[in-house]
């Protein structure tokens, strides 16, 4: 049951992490005038490894929880957290963000 | 915890009991009445106001309506309508809004989760009376011309002391930000109730939707609210002291304010409408007679929505010049957060779908919610495209947009709660005929005002005009959208109506169940609650349960009397809600009320320049205070059994009590307003990097204010020591040093600072560093004052290794002191050397 609560709860710390740590670091890299590239690699490997993690915490998830709805609701909460880490990383890694 | 296999308590119980237990609740009367504490008194008050406030405000938006009816109206001055805009939206969002909603927690929580009461009355009473003399003299201040006339969110530079140097931006300031702490207290109370009071059996997965949108609503309060916070202090010491924070020729930056507000004011759209889509949980497995469909689904879309919505707040900034990567990551973030809504009214309309809906005025209500709701998200969508935003940004199209979100997404869930939950405390249901009046006449005047705004506003009409020439193509909308209003008012009127017909607020003698509801709020319930408290084995213990309400009424439950002759709730553990003691809450009294009082009359006296009575005032806050908890912290009395061979302590400290938990959620609000702090100072960095001095005009390394950390820390350990071998002289003069060592560690910060040649007013640096000793400078204070009370319970023998709240409530906030303390000097000291290195 602990464990309930921690599962709903982790893949959006995961994407609030991605979320604070991508606007960060663009912010800071524009700041400091580095070029658009290592920007771009750095949202890339950031999203990359969000995603990883998130998928990774699922599968935990899934041995963890018992009840078959318990662990739809895990999927559910995961799913929707992979949207929104690609979906705000899109445009980031797309367009020229330092302009 | 297994559910009993018989009923935890023999029947018939002994006469006595019942007497005794009416006797320890037993609600004070006559004008005492404002003395009392029960959950169900208070929500009373609390909604009474809010809804008043609705009141005000709509007449506000009112004569805002018949100002803009015709072009070149003369009806109200241009001053006027400024003030009456900032003020509708003001009090809209802040004493209308978040207040109501929380009302609804304070006066359904304790029912719902079959809690005798809330786990601190008086906090959530204090929390009441706060709001309501802080509100009415908040909106008192437009009687006399006095009022804040900067919009709701206050934009500086206009709000600065240069454009707006009146009394009410101020009054703006400290009246919000005091009714903001308000409704902190509110949330650590709704939270430490959700998770600690809940009737034994009913785990989490048990728990009705509405107490999880006001777990999310309280959690996220004690995350948003501290930014708004944060930014009304910073405005208020620009303008009292001329510290530049957000003027820009003297190293300060205006978007600053934007972005705190709006990473606040964002959340806060769904800080109002979780809840209200928490009733609307409720109210419609009812009224279709079947289970919520995809309960969990809903439970995973409601956090959703609570963690997105805090990436989201620079959509309202599109319009400002942010660089491009803003531009698209807040645009993308703000479409995101539709997925997890679309996901809930998808399960309300299955939910609709596989029963049979009642047509009652509570479900008109709420598909009037579900239509004007969904129409507000789409228009949301739309604003979220920048290219779209740029044309719509600032025109009446948004009007209509927000209008459709917050009327369609609180008010109308609001109305639905009311003709919903009126009958579990009235003797008398409210009229359905009268109801469905109100709803057409709301629904029908709603559209009619606001569906024209769109256009509008897609022709040009800006918002914030207090009129507008005859022949640009708004005269008949603008015509329409007045009847409109006034529609509405009649709708409102009608269930003004209804109210004072139908409405008759009881304690004992409630009409009941009479939509058949399956949650622990429909019953039998008393100033105390119910008489037994319910073992939980569902979603809807009622439909689950044969006999339910009639073993709970008869005392067959748990805890059917008092156990220790005062007033108690079980409490459980938070996730599997096993049974963990018996606390005891406070009653009646006088304490917390003139803490209210005097801690709004100290923040509105402050307004009014009149320091050394707001100063008395302070003083006599604090007193009321301590003598309020000298009267919370009860002597452990014993064990007490509860039924079903269950025995309890009645006392507790360590993680597993209650004030233990609502000390961490306040160090979470301390800590939210600190990181709130870090992120303006970085950020001011980033937008102004020359301001900030290289290192050798910084002062020195800060080897006094770390020792003083450094003694304080080892005061408090060895403090802590003490309390465990029962050394009550040492203890004593331990948290004496250890207090002094924080103040001096602050001291010599500061000292240093000054003696450096920095000045808090010569730009933005410079004022963000004498702002992180103000906010250090709180939190010394606070802990100071509970170091006074530790010390004096102590002295009194009231201190030792059993009996130990007042110093582990101490110890946390001490422990929070010193982090920030450390943090602060990382960011002051270390920063500036840092970044010259870049
Ligand atoms: C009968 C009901 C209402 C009417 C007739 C009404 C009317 C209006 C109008 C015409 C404006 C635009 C004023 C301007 O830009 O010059 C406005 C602004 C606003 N309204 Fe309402 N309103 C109503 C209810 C509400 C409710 C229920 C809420 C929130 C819960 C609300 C929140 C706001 C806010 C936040 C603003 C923005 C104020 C600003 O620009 O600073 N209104 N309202
Ligand atoms: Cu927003």
């Amino acid at each position: 049951m602990t464990n309930f609560l921690a599962r709903l709860l982790l893949p959006f710390a995961i994407w609030f992490a991605h979320f604070s740590i991508s606007y960060g670091a663009t912010t800071l890299l524009c700041s400091t005038g580095q070029e658009t590239g290592v920007h771009r690699t750095v949202m890339v490997l950031a999203t990359v490894l969000a995603v990883i993690l998130l998928i990774a915490t699922l599968a935990t998830s899934v041995r963890v929880l018992k009840s078959r709805p318990d662990r739809i609701a895990a999927a559910a909460a995961t799913g929707l957290a992979v949207i929104a880490v690609i979906w705000t990383s899109l445009p980031a890694v797309l367009l020229d963000a330092c302009s | 915890m297994k559910p009993p296999s018989s009923l935890p308590n023999t029947l018939p119980r002994p006469r006595s009991e019942l007497a005794k237990l009416k006797a320890v609740w037993h609600l004070p009367s006559g004008w005492r009445t404002i003395t009392a504490v029960n959950n169900t008194v208070v929500g009373y008050f609390y909604i009474a106001t809010a809804f008043l406030f609705f009141l005000l405000a709509g007449i506000l938006g009112l004569l805002i309506r018949t100002q803009l009816a015709v072009p070149e109206n003369t009806f109200l001055s241009q001053d006027t309508y400024n003030q009456i805009f900032t003020m509708h939206g003001t009090v809209m969002m802040f004493l209308f809004a978040v207040p109501a909603v929380e009302a609804m927690g304070i006066l359904l929580l304790p029912q719902m989760l079959g809690a005798r009461d809330l786990p601190f009355p008086r906090l959530g009473a204090f929390a009441f009376w706060a709001y309501f003399v802080g509100g009415l003299v908040f909106f008192s201040t437009l009687f006399f011309g006095a009022a804040p006339s900067g919009g709701w969110f206050m934009y500086p530079p206009l709000t600065g002391m240069k454009f707006s140097p009146g009394i009410g931006a101020d009054f703006w300031l400290l009246g919000i930000g005091f009714i903001e702490i308000s409704a902190i207290a509110g949330a650590i109370e709704i939270i430490v109730g959700v998770l600690k009071t809940r009737a034994p059996g009913m785990t989490l997965t048990r728990m009705p939707v509405f107490a999880w949108t006001m777990l999310i609503f309280a959690g996220m309060i004690v995350f948003a609210f501290p930014a708004v916070i944060l930014a009304t202090i910073l405005l208020e010491l620009e303008r009292a002291f001329g510290w530049p924070f957000f003027i820009p020729e003297r190293g300060g930056d205006a978007l600053l304010w934007q972005h705190l507000f709006w990473f606040f004011g964002h959340p806060e759209v769904y800080i109002i409408f979780l809840p209200a889509a928490g009733m609307v949980s409720m109210i419609v497995p009812t009224m279709a007679g079947v289970p919520l469909v995809g309960y969990r689904l809903i439970v995973v879309a409601l956090i959703a929505t609570g963690f997105f919505s805090f990436g989201l707040w620079v959509h309202h900034m599109f319009t400002t010049g942010i660089p491009a990567r803003s531009l698209g990551f807040f645009s993308a973030a703000s479409m995101a957060v539709a997925i997890p809504s679309g996901i809930q009214v998808f399960a309300w309309i299955a939910t609709i779908a596989s029963g049979r809906l009642k047509l009652t005025a509570a479900s008109l209500f709420v598909l009037g919610f579900l239509f004007v709701f969904t129409l507000g998200g789409l228009t949301g969508v739309m604003v979220a495209m920048v290219p779209f935003d740029w044309q719509a940004h600032d025109t009446y199209f948004v009007v209509a947009h927000f209008h459709y979100v917050l009327f369609g997404g609180m008010v109308f869930p609001l109305f639905a709660a009311f003709y919903y939950w009126a009958p579990a405390f009235s003797r008398r249901q409210l009229s359905e005929r009268l109801g469905k009046w109100a709803f057409w006449l709301i629904f029908i005047g709603f559209n009619t005002a606001f569906l024209p705004m769109h256009v509008t506003g897609l022709i040009g009409m800006p918002r914030r005009v207090y009129t507008y020439p005859a022949g640009l193509g708004w005269d008949t909308l603008n015509m329409v959208s007045t009847i409109g209003a006034f529609l509405v008012a009649a709708g409102v009127l009608v269930f003004l109506v209804d109210l004072v017909r139908n409405l008759r607020l009881t304690n004992t003698d409630s009409v009941g169940n009479v939509w058949n509801a399956g949650t622990l709020e429909w019953l039998p319930n008393h100033a105390f609650g119910t008489r037994s408290v319910p073992f939980v084995n569902s979603l809807y213990p009622i439909w689950s349960t044969r006999d339910l309400a009639r073993d709970v009424e008869r005392g067959g439950y748990f805890l059917p009397g008092t156990a220790t002759g005062s007033r108690e709730t079980i409490v459980t553990s938070a996730v599997n809600a096993e049974p963990q003691y018996v606390m005891r809450v406070s009653g009646p009294g006088w304490a917390h009320l003139s803490a209210a009082v005097f801690t709004a009359a100290f923040f509105l006296l402050l307004t009014a320049k009149l320091v050394i009575i707001a100063v008395a005032c302070g003083i006599l806050a604090i007193a009321s205070i301590f003598i309020w908890m000298r009267q919370s912290d009860p002597a452990p009395a014993g064990k007490a059994a509860i039924g079903g061979g269950i025995s309890l302590p009645t006392y507790m400290s360590g993680p597993m009590s209650h004030s233990w938990w609502a000390m961490v959620v306040l160090s979470l609000v301390a800590g939210a307003l600190y990181l709130s702090y870090v992120f303006s100072y970085l950020y001011l960095w980033t937008v102004v990097p020359d301001v900030w001095p290289r290192p050798d005009s910084l002062p020195g390394l800060p080897v006094l204010a770390v020792s003083g950390l450094a003694a304080s820390a080892v005061a408090l350990w060895a403090a802590d020591r003490c309390v465990r071998l029962g050394r009550r002289g040492a203890f004593i003069g331990l948290v004496a040093v250890g207090v002094v060592a924080l103040i001096a560690s602050l001291a010599a910060d500061i000292w240093s600072q000054w003696h450096a040649g920095i000045r808090p007013d010569t730009s933005g640096y410079t004022a963000m560093v004498y702002a992180n000793a103000v906010l250090q400078a709180q939190i010394v204070a606070a802990v100071f004052c509970m170091a006074l009370f530790a010390a004096f319970r102590a002295a009194t023998g009231r201190v030792d290794s059993l009996r130990r709240v007042a110093f582990d409530n101490l110890a946390l906030f001490w422990l929070f002191a010193l982090g920030q303390g450390a943090l602060g000097l990382l960011l002051t000291h270390g920063f500036p050397r840092m970044a010259a290195a870049l």
